[in-house]
C-alpha cells in the first residue's frame, strides 16, 4: 500500500463572491522512499497542495490517507500528533524561532513528545551533526548565514524521523551555490532511504528528484518518471 | 501535565527576560498593587499585635465596673455612682473573684509639686489589691500596703514619668510630694509600662484609698470604680452575670430599667480596637485592589500585543506539533509568572515601605507581616494572571496554523 494516497483533492475559498479552485479533484499516490518535485507557475496550486500534504490545511474535498491514517476524519490534536511524528517541513524562510538557538530550535518537536531534555539534546546534536552544523549548536538564527539557517531547519525536520520531509521553496532564499548545498544534503538523505516532498519552481531542483509532477490551474498537468538521473 | 507546565514555564521564562523592560513595566501595576495592599496591612497588623501585647500587659482577665449614665439622664442632673458599699456587696457576695480594688479618681488632673518642679497627673486612690489587678508591680520601694489604707496614711506610689517630670532623683523613695496641698511620702516607683495609643502609662500617681477618700471630703457624692481580676477558673460571662444582678438589686433597679453601670473586660476592649483596625484594613485593601485589577488589565493589554507580535511563532510550533494546550500552557503561564514576579517585587517593596514608615514616625508600633497577607497577594496576583492571561492564550492557542505561518 502507498504512504500517501490522496483522491479528490479539492481546496476552495472564497474571494468575495468568486470561488477559487486553489486545487481541484487532485488524486496521487506516493510510494515509501520515493523523491518527488511538484512543479508549477505560481498560482498553480502547488503551496496549498503541500500545506494538505503538511496537515496544516484541510481540504475541501477528498480523502487523504498517510501512513495507516484517514487524515480527513482527525480531529485538531490529532492533527497536530501528525505533524509531529510523520512530517518533517522545510520552509523558504527557514521559519525557525528567533529567541532560541540552533540546538533550541532542533529540541522543539521533541518537546510536543514529552522527551525529558536530556535525551532531546542528544537526539538534537546528532541531527544537527548530521547537516553539519555540530559547531554552529549555540548560535541564535540571526547569526547565522541562509544556509545554515536552512539546514538548523532541516535538521529540526529530521529529530523526529518523520515518514515524509515536506519541503516548500526549500531552495527559495538562498544563492546558488548554498542551494546546492542543501539539494546536495536532500540526495543524500534520499539515498538513506527518506520519503522527500518538495515544491518549487525551478527546474534545477525538480532535475534531483525522481518524479517530477507539474501543476496547472489546481489540477495535475503531468507526471513523469524521471528514468535516469541526469549528474 | 507536570512536563507541559515545566517546558512552558521554561519557555516563559526565556520570553520575559528576552523583553526585561518591558516585562518589568507590565508587571508594575501588580507591583505598585501589591506593594500598597502588604504596606497597609503591615502597619495596622503592627498596630493590632501591639495593642493586643499592651492589653495582655493589663491584666488579660480583670473586670472593671463603673458607674454609667446616660447623656439624657445627665441633662436632668442625675448621676449614677458606684459607692463603697457596692464594694463591700461584690467583696461579699460575688464568687470567682481572686483579688478586688476600688479606685477612686481625682476629680480632674491634679498638681503634683516637688521642690520648685510641678506638673499635673491623675491621682487615683486605691489598695494593696490593684498591684495584682493591673499588673503593676513596684521596681523600688513598696506597693501600698492594707495598713496604709487603715490608717489612711500620706504615702504615694508613682510612675516613672512622674519622677521625670518632677526631677526627682532615680530612686524617688523617701522623698516628700505635694498633692494637692498636702504633702505625701513617697514609698514606691512603678515598673515603666511604656506608651499605649499615644498615652504614657506612667503618668501615674497612686495613694491610699481611705486616704483619697478623706482627701475629697464630699462623701456622699462618692463614685467609685471598681477594678477586679478573676481567679483561675472563673468565667468571665459568669462573673459579669452575677455583678450585673447584685448591683442592679442593689441600685433598686426595676426589670424595664437600663443598667446604671457598665462592665467591661480587657478582652472586650480589645475586641473593639480589633474591630476597628480590621475594618480599616479591609477598606483600605479594598482600595488598594482597584490597583492590581488595574494592573491586571495593563497584563492582559501586554500579553495580546505579545500574542500578535509572535502570531508567526505560534504557527511554527503549530506546524512542528504543538496542540493547543502547549501554547494555551505558554501563554498562560508567562501572564501567571508575569503577574507573581511583580507580586513578589511588591511584597517586598510594600514591607519594606510598611517599615520605612512605622520607624519614621516616633511611637508608631513595628510593622508585622501576618503570613496570610503573603499567602493572599500572592495568590491574588496568581489569580489575576490567569484571569487577565486566559483571554489572550486563548486567542493563541485557537490560530489557525496556516493563517499564524502566513501572518507577516
Amino acid at each position: 500500500m502507498a504512504l500517501i494516497r490522496l483522491s479528490g483533492i479539492s481546496r476552495h475559498y472564497e474571494m468575495g463572491s468568486q470561488l477559487v479552485r486553489a486545487l481541484d479533484e487532485v488524486d496521487v499516490e506516493i510510494e515509501r522512499n520515493e523523491y518527488v518535485a511538484f512543479v508549477g507557475s505560481s498560482g498553480s496550486g502547488k503551496s496549498t497542495f503541500l500545506n494538505i500534504l503538511g496537515c496544516l490545511e484541510r481540504p475541501t474535498l477528498g480523502q487523504y490517507y498517510l501512513n495507516g491514517a484517514h487524515v480527513e476524519e482527525l480531529d485538531h490534536n490529532q492533527l497536530a500528533e501528525i505533524r509531529n511524528r510523520e512530517i518533517g517541513f522545510i520552509f523558504q524562510s527557514f521559519n525557525l524561532l528567533p529567541r532560541a538557538n540552533a540546538l533550541g530550535n532542533v529540541m522543539q518537536p521533541l518537546v510536543y513528545r514529552r522527551i525529558g531534555y536530556r535525551q532531546r539534546r542528544e537526539m538534537a546534536t546528532e541531527a544537527l551533526r548530521r547537516v553539519g552544523l555540530e559547531d554552529r549548536m549555540d548560535h541564535l538564527p540571526n547569526q547565522l548565514s541562509g544556509g545554515q539557517r536552512q539546514r538548523v531547519a532541516i535538521a529540526r525536520a529530521l529529530v523526529t524521523r518523520p515518514a515524509i520531509l515536506l519541503a516548500d521553496e526549500p531552495t527559495g532564499n538562498l544563492d546558488s551555490r548554498t542551494s546546492t548545498e542543501i539539494m546536495y544534503l536532500f540526495d543524500q538523505l534520499h539515498a538513506e532511504g527518506q520519503t522527500l516532498i518538495l515544491v518549487t519552481h525551478e527546474e534545477d531542483i525538480a532535475r534531483h528528484c525522481g518524479r517530477i509532477v507539474e501543476l496547472k490551474d489546481g489540477r495535475i498537468f503531468r507526471d513523469r518518471q524521471r528514468t535516469e538521473a541526469a549528474h | 501535565m507536570f512536563y507541559v507546565m515545566l517546558e512552558s514555564t521554561r519557555s516563559a521564562l526565556i520570553s520575559i527576560l528576552a523583553h526585561g523592560l518591558r516585562s518589568f513595566l507590565t508587571t508594575l501595576g501588580i507591583v505598585i498593587g501589591v506593594a500598597s495592599v502588604i504596606a497597609v496591612v503591615s502597619l495596622t497588623q503592627g498596630m493590632s499585635a501591639f495593642i493586643g501585647e499592651s492589653f495582655s500587659s493589663l491584666g488579660s482577665n480583670s473586670l472593671t465596673v463603673q458607674s454609667y449614665t446616660p447623656i439624657a439622664e445627665q441633662m436632668r442632673g442625675v448621676r449614677a455612682r458606684l459607692t463603697p458599699e457596692d464594694l463591700e456587696l461584690i467583696e461579699r457576695r460575688a464568687e470567682g473573684v481572686a483579688s478586688i480594688t476600688p479606685i477612686l479618681y481625682g476629680s480632674s488632673a491634679s498638681q503634683v509639686r516637688y521642690a520648685a518642679q510641678t506638673t499635673f497627673s491623675q491621682i487615683m486612690g486605691t489598695t494593696y489589691a490593684y498591684r495584682e489587678v493591673s499588673q503593676s508591680y513596684v521596681q523600688l520601694g513598696r506597693f501600698i500596703a492594707e495598713s496604709d489604707n487603715l490608717t489612711r496614711r500620706r504615702v504615694t506610689v508613682i510612675g516613672s514619668k512622674v519622677r521625670d517630670d518632677l526631677g526627682l532623683p532615680e530612686n524617688p523613695v523617701n522623698k516628700y510630694v505635694e498633692l494637692g496641698g498636702e504633702w505625701f511620702k513617697v514609698i514606691g516607683l512603678l515598673e515603666t509600662k511604656g506608651d499605649f495609643m499615644g498615652f504614657s502609662q506612667d503618668d501615674i500617681v497612686l495613694v491610699p484609698y481611705a486616704t483619697m477618700r478623706s482627701l475629697q471630703g464630699n462623701q456622699a457624692r462618692t463614685d467609685i470604680q471598681i477594678q477586679l481580676s478573676l481567679s483561675e477558673n472563673a468565667d468571665v460571662e459568669d462573673v459579669t452575670r452575677q455583678l450585673t444582678a447584685l448591683l442592679r438589686n442593689a441600685h433598686d433597679l426595676s426589670p424595664d430599667e437600663d443598667d446604671d453601670f457598665v462592665i467591661n473586660t480587657a478582652e472586650q476592649l480589645m475586641n473593639t480596637f480589633d474591630t476597628v483596625i480590621n475594618m480599616v484594613t479591609l477598606v483600605i485593601g479594598g482600595i488598594v485592589s482597584i490597583s492590581l485589577l488595574v494592573g491586571g488589565i495593563g497584563i492582559m493589554n501586554i500579553m495580546l500585543v505579545s500574542v500578535t507580535e509572535r502570531t508567526r511563532e505560534i504557527g511554527i510550533c503549530k506546524a512542528i506539533g504543538a496542540k493547543r494546550h502547549h501554547i494555551l500552557a505558554q501563554f498562560l503561564i508567562e501572564a501567571i509568572l508575569l503577574s507573581l514576579l511583580g507580586g513578589l517585587i511588591g511584597l517586598a517593596l510594600g514591607f519594606g515601605l510598611g517599615a520605612a514608615i512605622s520607624s519614621s514616625i516616633e511611637s508608631f508600633p513595628p510593622a508585622s507581616i501576618p503570613l496570610w497577607a503573603i499567602v493572599l497577594a500572592l495568590g491574588f496576583s496568581g489569580f489575576v494572571g490567569i484571569l487577565f492571561g486566559i483571554l489572550p492564550a486563548a486567542k493563541a492557542a485557537n490560530l489557525d496554523p496556516i493563517d499564524a505561518l502566513r501572518y507577516e
